[in-house]
Formats: structure tokens, sequence, C-alpha cells
């Protein structure tokens, strides 16, 4: 079973995410910030990295590049809806060039999460898999 | 004079009548009487207008001038009247002369007469236009006033029976006025007066010439004084040649301690470079306008200026130094600043809220899935409760936001009436309670024992204390302390929330009431809010009559906020 990790800092979006992505057939942790997520990881390696960039700072910034330089095998899904100062846009491509395989636009269908999990998941070259 | 125009309105007669004398022969004896009585003559004259012409010089005050002219002009030609003007030659086509002072008219003629246009048919009016003296022996048979006209009449009235105008002339030729000397019986003035008239005319234009310049200066000096404006004056070399109270209040500095000194002593060192480049345009013969910049005062301080320099030329039209017109732009800058600093907010709130209103979305979105989908009753008992938090998360917002427009407008209504403030206290409480719990903190509610009764709208009160509330436990690390305490002082009841969390820099204790702060705040941005919390709390308590402030030692050290609202019977609660 492919073993899915969700960072936000938003308990709602994690439950439901979770609940969406269990029923999908994944194994799915939850983390509240980019240092619990490292944390989990560390304790037993999840196979895709969903994290949300914008948790209080620009911490999901911070746990994509500490991913890639600690698990790079693990792939790597960004999500933003984008804070006061910057535009989604903006985060996003910050996230795909520290290093995350695809990214997606808060709010999204689970249809293109999933998608996109098929996409990072399927193949060995990530930097080619970016979702817009 | 070997020409004149036709300055008679119906044409005809032409040249002043003028020195038209017979000479006799004499005997010896009676040639030497004469040459002797002529010598005493001139010499009587001599004396008259040296005594004449020294008063005249000494005089300061301009009205006193004219009127002794007139008295002068009247001594020297023995006339029963006499009056001088001053020429305007903006006062109409060919100028118009202005009554300055006179002997024995009456009231009518100073009337008519007060202001004289070049197409008059008096003697001043041909005079002016002419250029020439116009001289009438016999007003009842003139040679140059047309008979029965207004000016004609008014002699006649007044009893003139002989009347002369002559320019008074500049030594550059220009006509700057004209006296006029009148006669009750039919006179031809002699050889000898209108030698003298012609002194004394000279003489009383180049004084009146000179007077006016005088004036004109010291208005000049008078608005340079008083102008709020520093006006400073330098030469090519950049020396501050004058110096005016607007500078001295602009720049700190006295006239006495910077006339003759370089005006680089206003220039802070690094804008030194400006005043050649300044200097080199103003040789140019070139003017600055406007020129934004920054100068140095006394006392060290920059001041922002807009600055204008022109030339200041010479007789001959060269540039031998610049006037310079500094005006303080430092409020101007200020407002400048302060509006697009505010628009900046604007511009940050609106992408703020804009990211608050569409992060609910994706849970609820994510939660409407799960409903379409499952039919296991847990999960679909979570989502519901996902859409629950979510729906009411965004209905604060929206509230928010309605509040903010409202503000904004000035327009938020409360209903006041009788209400316990411990009752407002629990209410708040029971509003704030979910997110002082999901933190993890301690709540301690200290209330007075006995009710303490205010005018107030109980809802609008209670939205107060919970914002305050609701802050506490957004900045306040997770597992923190916040207290409550309702206390009554003589004249106002205070409600006081402290909390043991991340504090205020002082520097923004005064800003924390305004619009849109949340963003710049050091406290980074608490999540789920629009950060018009405080602003609405203080427009809703200045509403009641009442204050908020808030207290922090500094960052890490907590916060207290508190709101004061006055009891009833006490002054202030009437409003």
């Amino acid at each position: 079973v492919t073993r899915l990790l969700i960072a936000d800092d938003d308990a709602d979006m994690r439950q439901s995410m979770r609940l969406l992505l269990e029923r999908a057939g994944y194994e799915v942790g939850l983390a509240s910030d980019g240092a619990d997520a490292l944390e989990l990881q560390r304790a037993r390696p999840f196979d895709v990295l969903i994290t949300d960039i914008f948790m209080g700072e620009v911490d999901g910034l911070r746990a994509i590049e500490n991913f890639r330089r600690e698990f790079p095998a693990t792939r790597i899904i960004a999500m933003s809806g984008g804070s006061g100062r910057l535009q989604s846009r903006g985060y996003l491509a910050a996230a795909g060039v520290a290093g995350a395989d695809a990214t997606l636009r808060k709010p999204f269908a689970i249809g293109m999460l999933l998608e996109a999990l098929g996409q990072v998941t399927n193949t060995a070259a990530p930097s080619d898999q970016a979702t817009r | 004079m070997s020409s004149h125009p036709d300055f008679r309105a119906g044409g005809g007669k032409t040249g002043p009548a003028t020195g038209i004398t017979g000479r006799k022969r004499t005997r010896p004896e009676e040639a030497q009487q004469r040459t002797e009585a002529r010598l005493e003559a001139e010499l009587a004259d001599t004396r008259l207008l040296r005594s004449i012409s020294v008063d005249l010089v000494l005089e300061g005050n301009a009205d006193t001038l004219y009127e002794k002219i007139v008295d002068a002009a009247v001594a020297i030609t023995r006339s029963d009247f006499a009056s001088v003007q001053r020429l305007y030659p903006e006062r109409g086509k060919g100028g118009g002369l202005r009554l300055q002072a006179f002997r024995g008219l009456n009231p009518q003629a100073a009337k008519l007469w007060e202001w004289v246009r070049a197409d008059a048919d008096c003697t001043c009016g041909i005079a002016l236009r002419s250029g020439i003296r116009i001289i009438e022996p016999d007003v009842a048979r003139p040679e140059f006033v047309v008979p029965g006209s207004p000016h004609h009449s008014m002699y006649l009235q007044n009893g003139i029976a002989a009347v002369q105008s002559t320019p008074l002339r500049l030594r550059s030729g220009e006509l700057v006025g004209m006296i006029s000397t009148h006669w009750r019986q039919p006179h031809r003035p002699s050889e000898r007066d209108l030698h003298l008239l012609d002194i004394l005319a000279r003489q009383a234009a180049d004084l009146i010439e000179r007077k006016q310049a005088e004036q004109a200066l010291a208005r000049l000096a008078a608005i340079v004084e008083t102008s709020d404006d520093a006006i400073i004056s330098k030469d090519l070399d950049g020396i501050i040649v004058t110096w005016n109270r607007g500078a001295e209040q602009l720049f700190g500095y006295t006239a006495w301690e910077t006339v003759g000194r370089p005006v680089t002593i206003l220039i802070p060192p690094n804008r030194i470079d400006e005043e050649a480049a300044i200097l080199a345009r103003i040789r140019q013969g070139e003017r600055m306008e406007h020129y934004e910049t920054i100068r140095r005062r006394k006392d060290g301080t920059l001041v922002d200026i807009s600055l204008s320099v022109s030339p200041i030329r010479d007789g001959e039209g060269k540039v031998v130094g610049a006037s310079k017109i500094a005006r303080d732009v430092t409020d101007r800058r200020r407002i400048e600043n302060a509006l697009q600093e505010a628009d900046r907010r604007k511009d940050e709130f609106l992408a703020m809220l804009s990211h608050e209103l569409r992060n609910p979305l994706a849970p609820i979105r994510h939660a409407v899935t799960l409903l379409q989908q499952v039919d296991d009753a847990e999960i679909r008992r979570q989502a519901c409760a996902i859409l629950d938090r979510q729906v009411d998360h965004m209905t604060r917002l929206v509230n928010d936001l309605l509040d903010l427009s409202r503000i904004t407008r000035g327009d938020i209504n409360v209903s006041k009436q009788e209400v316990d403030l411990a009752a407002v206290v629990e209410a708040a409480i029971e509003t704030s309670r979910p997110l002082v719990e999901a933190g993890g903190h301690r709540l301690d509610i200290t209330l007075p024992e006995k009710p303490v009764s205010v005018v107030a709208d109980r809802q609008r009160l209670a939205q107060v204390v919970s914002n305050l509330l609701n802050n506490a436990a957004k900045y306040t690390p997770r597992g923190g302390r916040i207290s409550l305490e309702l206390s009554t002082a003589s004249d106002a009841a205070a409600i006081s929330v402290r909390d043991n969390g991340i504090g205020i820099p002082a520097e923004e204790l005064p800003l924390l009431f305004g619009m849109f702060t949340q963003l710049d705040s050091s406290r980074g941005r608490a999540p789920g809010g629009l950060g018009v919390g405080l602003a609405l709390a203080r427009q809703l308590v200045e509403l009641h009559g009442g204050t908020v402030e808030a207290r922090s030692e500094g960052p890490g050290r907590g916060s207290e906020f508190t709101v004061r609202i006055p009891l009833p019977g006490t002054e202030s609660a009437s409003v």
C-alpha cells in the first residue's frame, strides 16, 4: 500500500483529505507543520508527501527542501491557496524550484489529487511530471 | 516742439499760447533800474525755488509731498487754485490722471477730476494727450476746452477764469503727472512764472517717482519679510546676501548668522554637489521651479523642501545673483507617504481577504465529496462536522467584513439598554470558549459580587470582549494563561483581558487599533481573521462613551487589554 503523509495547518483540511485518500486505498499519516512531518517521516518513511506551503510561515518550502535532501526517493506534491502577501502561483512556482514533483492550487477536486498521485508514484523522472 | 497733434476734439486751433510778449524801447537808466529789478526778482525766485526744493526733498510722507507741491505751485504762479495729478499709465487708453492734492476746488470739481482720462476736454486731459503745456488765459473764450462741455462748465462753476496745465516729466522725459494752476481773473502766466513752474515740475516729477519707488520697495520688502516661505538671495559665488524671517523659521539661523556666509551651510554633505549645478544653471540665466530636495537646519535636522531659484539681473540684464524661495514640504511628504502606506495596507488587506475567504473552500469541497460518495455513517458525521466548522468560520469572516464596511462608513448602530456587565462577559466567554479550549489555555475569570449595571448594547459589547479573548487565545502559545477581570472604579467599569502570550512591541501599541494592522505586526498573522477585531472594538467602545487601551511589557511578556465603560450618572455616560 502506498503511504501518504499530509502536512497542513488546517485540521479540517487534513481530516477531509485523509478520509478521501483512505477511501482511494492509500495509507495516510497527518502532520500539522513541516517539523512534525519530518519527524514522522524519520520514524517511518512515507512514499509521498502532500504538503501545504503556507503553514503560519512558509514552512512548507523548508519541508520540501528537507525531504528532498534527506529522503530523495519520496515524491512530493505541494498545494497552496496563496497567502495575503503572495498568490498561490508564486508559492507553487517556489515549491517547484524547491523540488516538488507536482503542485496543486487550492481548492482542488479530489480527482486532481488522485491524478497527480498516480503520476508521481508511477514515474521515475519526477521533475517532468509537475501538473501546472 | 515743432508740431503737435490736434488735441481739441473739434479740431481747429493748434499750438500753446505761451510767452507772446512784446518789447518796448527804453532809456538807459530805466534799463539799469529794470536790470536791477530783474536781478532782484531772479534772486528772490532763486531763494523761493531753493526753499521749496529743500522743503520738498526733505518731505518723507508721500501725501504731504503732494500737498507741498500744490502749495509751491500756488506760490510760484500766484494762482488762486492748484492741483497735482499722478499718471497711472495702465488706467485706460493713454492712461489716467489721478488727483493727488488740490487747493480751492469745490467738492464737485474734485469729484469730476478725481480721475481724468486722456480724452477728457479739460486742460489737464488735453495736456496729457498732447504731451505739452496747455494754457487757457480766458476760460470764457477758450482756445482748447470745448465750450459747454462738463469740464468747461465746472471751470465756470468754480469761478475759474484762467487755467494752465503743465506735464510733470522725469529726466528721462517720461510723463508721470500734471500740475495745474487756476486763477479767478483772466490771466496769462508770465515767462518767469512758466520757467519756475517748469523747474518745479521737473523736481516734483523726480521726487514723486522716487517716493513711488520707495513705496514699492517698502511694499516688496514687507512681502518678503512676512512671507512664510524662506526667501534668500545669494551672489554668484553662492554667498548669502539677504535672509528673511521665513528663512529664519525654516532653517533656524538668523540673518546675522547667515548673511555673508556660503549657502552651502544649508546643504547636507551628500547633496553638496547640487549647489554647483544650481549656480551653473543660474549663470546661464535659467530658472528652477519646485525642485524637491533636502536641506539641513541649524540644529542639524534635515527638512524636505521645494526650492525655486531665479537669476537676479542688474540694470544691464547681467546675472549677478540668485533668489531662492524654499518651502517646507515635510507635512506634504508625510501626508503623501501616509496615503501610500494606507493604499499599500488596503491592497494587502484585499489579498489577505481573498485568501482567507478561499481557505475554507478546500475542506468544504472535500467534505461534500465524501457525503456524495460515502455511506459510512461515521465518515458522514465527520464530513458534516467539517462543513459545520468551516461554514461557521466563513460566516465569522463575512460578518467581520460587514462590520469593517460599517466602520469605514461610520455606520455602526448600537441599541442601548440597562445591562449587567457580568452577563455581557459571560456571553463573550461562551462565544470564545472553543478558541480558548482549542489552544489548551487556562481561563481565569474574576467577577464582582454585585451586578455592574451600565447602559449598553449587550450584543455589541459582548462582541468587543469576545474579540479580546479571541486575540488572547490566538496570540498565546499553546497551554497559556488568560485572565478576565471585571471591576468598577468611581465613574467607570473596567473589563481587563490579560494573557501570558507573545506580547506586543512598544512601537506597535499605537497602531494596534488601526485598520488592517495585523499584517505588519511582528506578532505574525493569526490564521482565520481579517485583522479588524481591535479596530471594531475601539469603534464600539467609543460608541458607548468608553475607552479601550492596550498594554504590553514587550515581546514575549504578554498583553493586557482594558475596556472602560462609564457608569450611569457620570458625565460621559450621557453620551
